[in-house]
């Protein structure tokens, strides 16, 4: 799971940190928000994370605005969404490594979320590695 | 042994760690060998441009994010293609963000490739055709100069070229 953990410590650390920005009494420094968005977009769109980049998108415009009501609102959004994903993703890795059945996992998981891109492979990969590590084999189909 | 030593080395630069990473397990996939700096100054010090424009490294394939701090890939594109050196290793530039306006400038500039996050499997196989056509220039070129000198080191020259 070493991409995948990687990608949640980041998103758990930088959602932490934009709750405690928003918290400040003093003032909300908002560049650090919007600092903080910029990274997080920028990693769920390397690991195929649409819904969470697109909430970034939403709150960008509020930070840039300096809304401090519309940035917890996108905040919460956000939250909800990285969790959402947290669990898709856990549940995958999961269930395909118990079932070693990788492909009509990924079917199920791509549905589900109802976009149009295709999982990204960097996460194939892993799904991949960790069924073979549990005994598993990797059918070739194309 | 041969295997290894065709091997096209690609360094890519990126200043997060995920997506070097990412970009570092997509290259190896693809078998290529991977150098993963996470700056534009680190790539440029890699490469030893700052060493009289001597080449310390063969880096077959440069493959950059565009949005850094500092150096953006397209500024690291430009000091490659402005380098005597340097300027025929390919360039390619990956972002998140879908701008017209920045992947049609960093094309002009002379980025061989943009491709957009998350980059796939399927945009790593579109490297081979730019680094295959690079080699054959190469071998070439070489072949041409060492008809020159003598045809025993051509024939030499010409072996160790060779690619799969």
């Amino acid at each position: 799971m070493e991409v995948a953990s990687l990608f949640f410590e980041d998103c758990e650390k930088l959602i932490n940190n934009m709750a405690i920005a928003l918290e400040q009494k003093q003032g909300v420094d908002f560049k650090q928000i919007d600092e903080c968005i910029h990274q997080l977009k920028g990693s769920s769109s390397s690991i195929g994370a649409m819904r969470v980049k697109n909430a970034c998108i939403a709150f960008r415009s509020f930070s840039g605005a300096q809304n401090r009501e519309g940035c917890l609102r996108c905040l919460q959004q956000l939250s909800h969404e990285y969790s959402l994903l947290k669990n898709k993703l856990q549940t995958l890795f999961r269930v395909s490594v118990a079932s070693r059945c990788l492909y009509v996992c990924l079917v199920i998981f791509c549905r589900e979320n109802e976009h149009a891109e295709p999982f990204p492979d960097v996460l194939v990969f892993q799904l991949e590695q960790q069924i073979v590590a549990a005994g598993g084999s990797i059918p070739r189909v194309h | 042994m041969a295997a290894s030593e065709t091997k096209f080395h690609v360094l890519a630069v990126d200043d997060t760690l995920i997506d070097r990473k990412l970009i570092e397990k997509l290259l190896k996939t693809s078998s290529y060998q991977v150098t993963a700096v996470d700056s534009g100054t680190k790539a440029l010090e890699f490469l030893g441009l700052n060493n009289n424009d001597h080449q310390d490294v063969e880096v077959n394939l440069i493959i950059t994010d565009y949005c850094m701090p500092g150096m953006t890939g397209y500024d690291l594109l430009r000091k490659i293609k402005e380098s005597s050196s340097f300027k025929d290793i390919p360039v390619v530039i990956m972002s998140s963000d879908n701008i017209p306006s920045r992947i049609n400038r960093c094309l002009e500039g002379g980025a061989e490739e943009f491709f957009l996050k998350p980059v796939q499997l399927s945009d790593v196989n579109k490297l081979r055709p730019h680094l295959m056509k690079r080699t054959q220039t190469s071998v070439n070129k070489r072949k041409a100069m060492d008809e020159i000198v003598s045809p025993d080191r051509t024939r030499a020259r010409y072996n160790e070229l060779e690619v799969n």
